[in-house]
């Protein structure tokens, strides 16, 4: 990991805990947007953004890599109650696909996308598959 | 601004609006465009995606550790080795599990041969986008029956091998085996790659189809999230095989096919070149083959650790990332697939504006879209 | 083909003439090419050199109006219905449907999941069952050679109309404008031209060629046919 992609997370207030395949930094919900937006500059590369049900909240996971070969992920938790969180599209543009995603499949809605609509299920559709509330039917046999 | 729900350019009869797909032979599955052309120009180009879309990342949450190897194969149902090496390898490091050599020699084999066949089916699919229906296509799947064949001797199934096993391979493979597709790796396959070349980058008709069409720099198409071939043809050396190996691709001698040109000519030359590259690897797999195990004992009940991995593999069409998370069950808490092709395609809407509406669809080749990894 | 439309006592000539359209029909089936996931390679492995459909004179054609056998090559997603059906729907008469794979049969690995419909036999009459993850080549060929089989055993004589099928449930999150355009599905089966009004019939026809609703009134007319039949 290159010493100021660390300084930058620690700019905006987290570090970087694990090695290697489990590198994460966990910042608050303010601090995503510029804090992505400084790894940008110092030259992160967009990987992956998704998202995990925690329970009482849903935790919002950007992978970045840190050129060539490592890679570490950024996340930020959206309690149940108030699942929003600011965009990255305008910074990683392969982003605003990946949020469509996670708003199709989790319910988490990203400020200031250009196209907050589902992205996999058809646009008839209520459901967030990938919340744990939401259970699949038991097969009648 | 575009109102695609209302047929092109708000208050405006220049432009007009052409659905491609979903059922249409060239998406190579159930993609479905929305393009706006100005005579035959694309204005703006949108892919609708989900045609296919399963659930498998739900399902997966289901069932147990061992079990989910079933939705891998059927992720990207053309590189099937790949992916369910990308999910072994994420649950091993996730549960701290080892790999016997063999079994790493053997998994890169099957890797490696994957990519082979991979980039059959995407030879015989640009072809035929372009024009040359029949005769490429037949010619692609010559060698790629015979891999199958091997595959099928080998795992017992053609398409959907369930092969790989956490922890290892589910059976070795056959020294006699082993030396008959040796025999044809070095004998007969690359003549089949000169008539592959001949028919593609030989042919003056499909080279200037292709050759300075859909021309992009590594800067754009790495700020695009493109990755894969698409990405190295355009002079970026950046190949996970490489970079971060993993199997053992430390251990092999092996170049990293990129060209400079960047346009879908350059493309065609990186993926054909690489089908060289992977049947000598194979070769050299098979001469340097160790004996052993094939397989660590892991317990039936597999509960691997609290926590999330991500862990990043080459596959045929670029990046693939599997992100595991376990909360400590005989089930996953989340199965995420990364992807290449999900973000190759989102970078359609910027690649695709200013070409021909002909063009498109040889741009559209150049990444190698398989729809069922896409939507999963 | 309206030739034996009308027969109610098939004479000599009429069944004659069953017979050589059956036989041809039967050794030129062709299915319209709709990949839809993994089975569709398989799909194609058979179209090539090794397996050769065309010695059974089945060709692939991109064109739903110039085929008449469709195989589904895959799990039918609740977005992908209704494009399914309406390929299905534009294909020229008589045609039929080969399930291909334990997705189209069942649902198959993905029957448990929240957006696969158990089997596309609940919005597609279907003809052959061919089992399999993927369901080798050689099953495929086969299953065409059953379909072969079977349509030369089936009589021709008055069932070669234009039709359009109406699948007995329609999925109830479709459009309102979808639902129309099948008569809201209260009129399962085939909506035979020949029987309906003409020009409702005709009208609805053309509304599933369109690929987006047209502003006319077909979709209420559909419904009028429906309670001028009751
Ligand atoms: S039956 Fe198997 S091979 Fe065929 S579409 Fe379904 S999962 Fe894929």
């Amino acid at each position: 990991m290159r010493s100021d992609l660390v300084g930058i997370l620690s700019i905006h207030g987290t570090a970087l805990h694990g090695l290697g395949f489990d590198a994460r930094a966990v910042v608050t919900r303010e601090a995503w947007r510029d804090c992505a937006a400084d790894l940008q500059m110092a030259g992160a590369r967009f990987f992956d953004i998704t998202a995990i049900d925690r329970g009482d909240s849903v935790e919002v996971i950007l992978v970045l890599i840190d050129p060539p070969a490592t890679h570490f992920s950024l996340r930020a938790s959206c309690p149940n109650e108030d699942l929003r969180l600011d965009t990255l599209s305008d910074i990683f543009p392969p982003a605003e696909w990946g949020e469509r995603e996670v708003f199709d499949l989790f319910g988490v809605e990203f400020d200031g996308n250009p196209d907050m609509t589902r992205i996999l299920q058809p646009e008839s559709s209520t459901i967030f598959p990938l919340r744990r509330s939401f259970v699949l039917e038991q097969r009648p046999w | 601004m575009v109102n695609f729900a209302r047929g092109g350019v708000e208050g405006s009869t220049e432009t007009m609006l052409v659905n491609i797909g979903p059922q249409h032979p060239s998406t190579h599955g159930v993609l479905h465009i929305m393009t706006e052309l100005a005579g035959e120009t694309v204005v703006t180009a949108k892919p609708v995606i989900g045609y296919l879309h399963r659930g498998i990342e739900k399902l997966a949450e289901q069932r147990t550790w061992q079990q989910n190897l079933v939705l891998c194969d059927r992720l990207d149902y053309v590189a099937q080795f790949s992916n369910e090496w990308a999910y072994c390898r994420a649950v091993e490091k996730l549960a701290g599990i080892s790999v016997p050599e063999r079994a790493e020699y053997l998994r890169t084999l099957l890797g490696e041969l994957n990519r082979i066949t991979s980039h059959l089916i995407w030879y015989a699919g640009v072809t035929m986008d372009i024009g040359a229906l029949g005769t490429p296509f037949i010619y692609a799947w010559v060698a790629r029956e015979k891999i199958f064949d091997f595959y099928e001797n080998v795992t017992g199934a053609r398409m959907m091998p369930n092969w790989m096993r956490i922890g290892g391979v589910r059976c070795d493979i056959d020294a006699a085996l082993l030396a008959d597709m040796r025999e044809f790796l070095v004998s007969d396959f690359p003549k089949e790659c000169d008539v592959y070349e001949a028919l593609l980058t030989g042919n003056e008709i499909v080279v200037s189809r292709m050759k300075g069409v859909g021309a992009f720099t590594v800067e754009e198409l790495t700020d695009w999230g493109v990755t894969g071939p698409a990405l190295r043809a355009s002079g970026s050396p950046l190949d996970l095989r490489r970079d971060a190996p993993y199997g053992v691709y430390d251990k092999l001698d092996f170049e990293v096919c990129s060209d400079g040109a960047g346009d879908s000519l350059a493309r065609a030359r990186v993926r054909l070149r690489e089908i060289r590259e992977s049947a000598k690897m194979c070769v050299q797999i098979i001469d340097m083959l160790p004996e052993g195990e094939i397989q660590t004992k892991i317990p039936r009940a597999l509960k691997p650790p609290e926590g999330d991995v991500c862990v990043r593999t080459e596959s045929p069409r670029g990046e693939l990332g599997i992100l595991v998370a376990s909360d400590g069950s005989a089930k996953p808490l989340r199965f995420r697939v990364r992807s290449p092709i999900f973000y190759n395609l989102s970078a359609m809407p910027h690649m695709l504006p200013g070409h021909l509406l002909a063009d498109m669809l040889v741009i559209f080749g150049g990444i190698d879209t398989s729809m069922g990894e896409i939507d999963r | 083909m309206g030739l034996v439309d009308d027969a109610e006592q098939p004479g000599f000539v009429t069944t004659t003439l069953d017979k050589l359209l059956r036989w041809g029909r039967s050794r030129s089936m062709w299915p319209v090419n709709a990949g839809i996931a993994c089975c569709s390679l398989e799909m194609m492995t058979t179209g090539a050199a090794r397996y050769d459909f065309d010695r059974f004179g089945i060709m692939f054609r991109s064109s739903p109006r110039q085929a008449d056998v469709m195989i589904v090559p895959g799990p039918i997603t609740k977005k992908m219905a209704p494009i399914v059906l309406r390929v299905y729907n534009q294909m020229a008469e008589p045609r039929w449907v080969i399930a291909m794979g334990s997705c189209a049969i069942s649902g198959g690995t993905f029957v448990d999941s929240y957006n696969v419909l158990p089997g596309c036999d609940t919005i597609l009459p279907v003809d052959v069952y061919i089992p399999g993850c993927p369901p080798r080549p050689e099953a495929l060929l086969y299953g065409c050679l059953q379909l072969r089989k079977l349509i030369s055993e089936t009589s021709m004589i008055g069932s070669s109309r234009k039709t359009l099928y109406v699948p007995p449930v329609l999925p109830p999150e479709w459009s309102a404008e979808l639902l129309a355009e099948y008569g809201a599905g209260d009129q399962p089966g085939y909506a035979d031209v020949t029987t309906s009004a003409p020009e409702v019939v005709e009208a609805a026809y053309h509304s599933a060629d369109a690929p987006v609703a047209a502003d006319g009134p077909a979709a209420p007319d559909v419904q009028e046919a429906g309670d001028d039949e009751v």
